[in-house]
């Protein structure tokens, strides 16, 4: 038997009808694996703006703790290489592509699709071994100059708290369409 | 790439006293691509705040030399301070760098904070046949001179995506070897999974 199996799926019902968050959680995830993966393939709501998404663990909001680093080193169209750099209380992944709005050159609505893992998830020996996710991340929404494909690598960390990763929860600005997914797997070591 | 599966095919670690090398031998020739999940420590007594390299080298039959055989080409994008770099490198020494790491003079077990220096996956495709192999690695060096804390990422912490190729071999990678690129500096815990990959 291979040695990555699937904890769970999230799937988007219904296209968000309001500018909000959409959060999809795993809970309950087993303690047991090496690594945590997950992959998956998202669009957001909005038909113009670009989107973000933000990730938090062990059922902590987002926003509640100054005690994440997170960063990214993007690509986009006309204004490449930005590398984006904070130690926001939040873990802010741009961009999740907009719906289509902008006619011959959008015609697609093509997903943005992601990867991320946290590696020696249990901590494994020691605390220099911390919680730690990296992303890969690329989206497209080619319009006449390409200003909002994205290829994006970032990363984001919780130096200061090391426990069992438990609950992974993935939240989206401004909201999801129908279909959008994400799985998780446990890779053992 | 949703139907791919990944084998554990073995793991290797330093623990937490260094060495100089890390090694997988005799990689089954059965699967699709390989890749190495990593995190890795660079250690150093008396010297901080310069960068170091993680290199590795390959046989190209079970138990042969192991040696950097072919020219190894590396992208690599990485984001430090406010400002970004890219740098292209084409390797023709031996080892091969995948990328850059920082390595500090304190002991990575003297703080109470977790110092991940630098994590990553290596990816090589086509493994069993090496010249239609390209390779990516994505790291993440978290601390170079200032350290994670609650209130600091790390002013100088440098981000990595790295990407190339492996060309003009023909051969096949057996045994592979990380180290260390610059004398009296260790691996410090590095810990290391290779898994086989099937599917498409």
């Amino acid at each position: 038997m291979p040695d990555m199996e699937k904890l769970g799926t999230f799937e988007q019902s219904s296209t968000s009808t309001t500018n909000g968050y959409v959060s999809a959680s795993f809970t309950s995830i087993p303690t047991t694996y090496a690594h945590l993966l997950w992959k998956g393939a998202v669009l957001n709501y909005s038909s113009s703006s670009s989107g973000f998404m933000y990730v938090s663990w062990n059922g902590g909001a987002y926003d509640a703790a100054n005690t994440y680093g997170s960063n990214g080193l993007g690509y986009q169209g006309g204004n490449p290489d930005r590398f984006i750099y904070t130690n926001e209380s939040i873990n802010a992944f741009r961009y999740v592509m907009p719906a289509d709005d902008d006619g011959a050159n959008n015609t697609s609505n093509a997903r943005s699709v992601f990867e991320g893992w946290i590696p020696f998830y249990c901590g494994r020996t020691s605390i220099e071994q911390g919680p730690q996710q990296v992303f890969g991340w690329a989206g497209s929404r080619p319009d006449g100059n390409g200003n909002y494909g994205s290829l994006t690598f970032g990363g984001c960390e919780k130096p200061l708290v090391q426990t069992d990763i438990t609950e992974l929860t993935f939240t989206f600005w401004p909201g999801l369409t129908a279909g959008d997914s994400i799985t998780l797997y446990g890779l053992k070591g | 790439m949703a139907d791919e599966m990944y084998t554990h095919i073995a793991s290797a670690s330093t623990g937490t006293t260094g060495t100089t090398s890390l090694t997988f031998t005799n990689i089954p020739q059965t699967y699709q691509s390989i890749e190495v999940w990593m995190n890795v420590g660079i250690y150093q007594s008396g010297a901080s705040g310069a960068s170091n390299s993680l290199g590795i080298r390959w046989s190209e039959s079970s138990g042969g030399t192991i040696d950097m055989h072919d020219e190894w080409q590396l992208n690599d994008w990485y984001g430090q301070g406010s400002s970004y770099v890219e740098v292209y490198t084409h390797n023709t020494t031996d080892p091969a760098s995948i990328g850059y790491m920082p390595y500090r003079a304190d002991s990575p077990n003297g703080s109470s904070y977790p110092k991940p220096k630098f994590n990553g996956i290596l990816r090589i495709d086509n493994y069993a046949n090496v010249s239609l192999s390209t390779y990516m690695v994505m790291g993440r060096n978290s601390e170079y001179n200032n350290a994670v804390t609650s209130s600091n990422c790390g002013q100088y912490a440098r981000l990595h995506f790295a990407n190339g190729a492996i060309t003009n071999s023909g051969g096949k990678i057996y045994d592979l070897e990380f180290n260390n690129m610059t004398g009296g500096r260790s691996l410090w815990a590095a810990e290391m999974d290779l898994y086989g990959i099937s599917g498409s």
